[in-house]
């Protein structure tokens, strides 16, 4: 284990208290309307709770906070739909500019101006190895003066100036979804090493946590809906056929937890970058079943834009398509074991 | 934290895990009998068992008053991943060590406690486990057997069904009816039951791959000593649910290791073959099912330790243990083709036997019922 500090239940808790008041589900559908960002008009308060002190180590005066509380914080924030920009600008691009701060002047101002709040950025994590050129799909808050690509052995920070970023429409509406052509560009800092590999380790844990605590909020609304939505003079839940579908998508979330919980103990290394592997194919894909049956549980209600079920749906699909999508992450799967077994 | 708690190996696990391994390495089981002579199997796989007793691998998180080492659960999970992950059989009596032994240990009497435990552990008395009946399987509160009081002890009479182990077991927790005014779940006791006793009849039962693991016990005027009822008369649906809850933990654990080994046989198999990216795909299916199911064992052998696990919650692990299990077999089974059909495989083989799995010890029906009234908390459906 490591001898990072833990954040408590408590804090964690009343983290997700506060995003619950600053993210109601209004907001986040009217942003995901007009693909705009919610974090024009947030990005100050969210910063305010302290998400990009997480990864900052202690000597840097950050939290330096260890992996199970990194992933418990975001549980919560996939539980309360934390826009994915501010996780990559927490996860991605912060822990590579603190890596860079003590001997790296512009570094450290431009990380010095993101906790400030004066600056924002964003980024993205590759499923494996980073790609070797071409556009890169980031996750921005407004205005960003920096991104990062994060791979499993390189990263790469670049510098932005207005006009770099084009906008793109995902599924997953208003996230800050843009694209960076890459070619002919140069970084402004490049990682290699075992900064790289914890912070990309840790980002992904990060999003499989997301992933997961997003699945479970859809379930619980969903439990919720067939304890009191009546049909046939009784609630929903009282159909087998219902109560069966709603038991199956708890036994997805229970197993999403348990690998998260044993993700998030295990220390750097293979034991963890081989369930890590089985993270990205398992978990979305299991959260995405979750928020299907969720959606079906509430019959035409869920199919409505206004309920907002699809807005848990939207966040899974798209983290499991950021983290290679499941034919994929299947096959590399397999593809590797079956090479193990042959040496 | 948010998402439960998991199971943490200490540096005295660590040497544990080393030590069984070094024994194991040099203790192996030479020729055990097959399927065809099961009395011969029978007996190397108590002497098996014996060895490993004698070797103080087995009961390790039982108290030293009864023959254990005291220690926690993550020692027995690092016994029950050696064991299974060397290969070597599993052990004959593990009903009695994962699930009757440790009920003893929370509802039995002292009595009983200095009676039962140390012979479970060197399988000198083997047990089996009388809850279903012809007219009693998923309801399983329907039980007809009935233990009529008569003085010191109880006059049983009726019929278990699909009982494994019960041909060489010399105990039976047998769930028995003891009121018959009261409500179905209300008049139940759990009653240990020797085996060998006058008018216990057993009778084996083949299997779906014609292995005589089952057996179909016939109870008439059976006299049980009333010492020998576990838990409070009455209060036996509570007991059987305890032991229920016990049996998850290290058993599934065990289950997921040994089904590691036979994804392991299928990719060795699958070598110097033809095979796609879809092959590769429903590989790493399968292994990415075990390890999910890994990850919950260890999620739930934690709650048990911390005494956190809530009621209901091992079907979970009984649903996932199934869809691995059953997924990995019919994964064989497509990859490897005509191979495994028209030839004597150990594939068709355990094909057959994966049909168990979301039967036994309650069907996966029934485990989503569990899931949904006890876990969900929806209330009763129908």
């Amino acid at each position: 284990m490591s001898t990072a500090p833990s954040a408590p239940d408590e804090l964690v808790v009343s983290l997700e208290r506060a995003l619950e008041e600053l993210l109601p589900t209004k907001s986040l559908l009217d942003a995901a309307a007009s693909d705009a960002t919610v974090l024009g008009a947030r990005h100050a308060d969210l910063v305010g709770l302290g998400l990009l002190e997480v990864a900052v180590p202690e000597p840097l005066g950050g939290l330096g906070l260890d992996d199970p509380s990194i992933a418990a914080i975001w549980y919560a924030a996939g539980r309360r739909l934390l826009p994915v920009a501010l996780r990559e600008e927490a996860l991605t691009l912060v822990p590579l500019l603190a890596a860079a701060a003590p001997r790296d002047d512009r570094a450290a101002a431009a990380l010095a101006a993101l906790r400030a709040g004066t600056r924002s950025g964003g980024g993205r994590v590759a499923p494996e190895d980073l790609p070797a050129a071409g556009e890169a799909l980031v996750w921005c808050a407004p205005g960003a003066s920096a991104v990062a690509l994060l791979g499993r052995d390189r990263a790469l920070v670049y510098d932005i100036v207005a006009g770099d970023l084009v906008a793109r429409t995902g599924l997953d509406l208003g996230q800050g979804l843009a694209v960076l052509g890459c070619d002919g560009r140069t970084a402004g800092l490049r990682l290699d090493g075992d900064v790289v590999r914890r912070a990309w380790s840790r980002a992904q844990l990060a999003m499989l946590a997301e992933a997961t605590g997003a699945a479970e909020r859809a379930l619980e609304i969903a439990v919720a809906f067939a304890g009191t939505r009546e049909q046939f003079g009784r609630p929903i839940a009282q159909f087998q056929a219902v109560a069966h579908r709603l038991a199956d998508m708890r036994v997805a979330v229970d197993a999403c937890r348990s690998t998260l919980a044993r993700l998030a103990a295990l220390d750097d290394g293979p034991a963890r970058e081989d369930l890590l592997a089985v993270g990205r194919y398992a978990l979305p894909l299991a959260a995405r079943d979750v928020c299907e049956g969720a959606i079906q549980v509430h019959g035409g209600t869920g199919f409505s834009w206004e309920y907002g079920l699809h807005l848990y749906y939207r966040r899974v699909l798209q983290t499991q398509a950021a983290l290679g999508g499941a034919a994929e992450a299947a096959e590399r799967l397999g593809a590797r074991y079956l090479a193990q077994t042959r040496r | 934290m948010s998402f439960g708690p998991t199971l943490a190996f200490d540096e005295r696990d660590v040497a544990l895990r080393e030590e069984i391994r070094t024994w194991l390495q040099s203790n192996d089981i030479t020729s055990l009998p097959g399927t065809d002579d099961y009395a011969r199997r029978v007996a190397a796989l108590r002497a098996w068992q014996g060895r490993l007793a004698a070797a103080g691998f087995v009961g390790l998180s039982w108290p030293a008053a009864y023959g254990g080492r005291g220690l926690g659960l993550a020692a027995e999970a690092v016994f029950a991943e050696e064991l299974a992950g060397s290969g070597a059989p599993e052990l004959i009596n593990r009903l009695a060590i994962y699930t009757w032994g440790p009920t003893l240990l929370a509802l039995g009497t002292e009595a009983q406690r200095q009676r039962f435990l140390r012979p479970m552990l060197d399988a000198s008395e083997l047990w089996c486990q009388g809850f279903s009946e012809p007219g009693a399987g998923s309801d399983l509160a329907a039980v007809t057997t009935v233990a009529r009081d008569d003085g010191d002890t109880f006059l049983v009479n009726g019929q278990k069904v699909w009982t494994s182990r019960a041909a060489w077991s010399r105990w039976g927790a047998l769930l028995v009816r003891t009121d018959r005014s009261a409500r179905p779940h209300a008049g139940l006791s759990i009653l240990i039951v020797d085996m060998q006793a006058p008018g216990v009849t057993v009778r084996p039962l083949l299997q779906i791959a014609h292995d005589p693991h089952f057996s179909e016990v016939f109870l008439e005027d059976v006299r049980v000593p009333k010492a020998d009822v576990l838990g409070a008369v009455n209060d036996g649906w509570r007991v059987a649910m305890t032991a229920m809850g016990f049996e998850r933990g290290l058993f599934v654990l065990e289950r997921q290791i040994r089904l590691r080994k036979r994804l392991d046989d299928l990719a060795r198999e699958l070598v110097g073959r033809a095979r796609g990216a879809e092959a590769a795909a429903a590989v790493g299916r399968c292994y990415a099912r075990l390890e999910v199911l890994r990850a919950r064992v260890y999620a739930t052998l934690a709650g048990q330790r911390d005494g956190t696990l809530a009621a209901g919650a091992t079907s979970v692990d009984k649903l996932l243990l199934t869809e691995a299990d059953q997924e990995l077999f019919h994964t064989a089974f497509d990859l490897l083709g005509a191979e495994a059909a028209f030839e004597e495989s150990s594939w068709t083989h355990d094909l057959l036997d994966s049909r168990a799995v979301s039967i036994y010890s309650g069907t996966s029906e029934i485990q989503r019922n569990i899931v949904a009234s006890q876990l969900l908390r929806l209330g009763r459906s129908s």
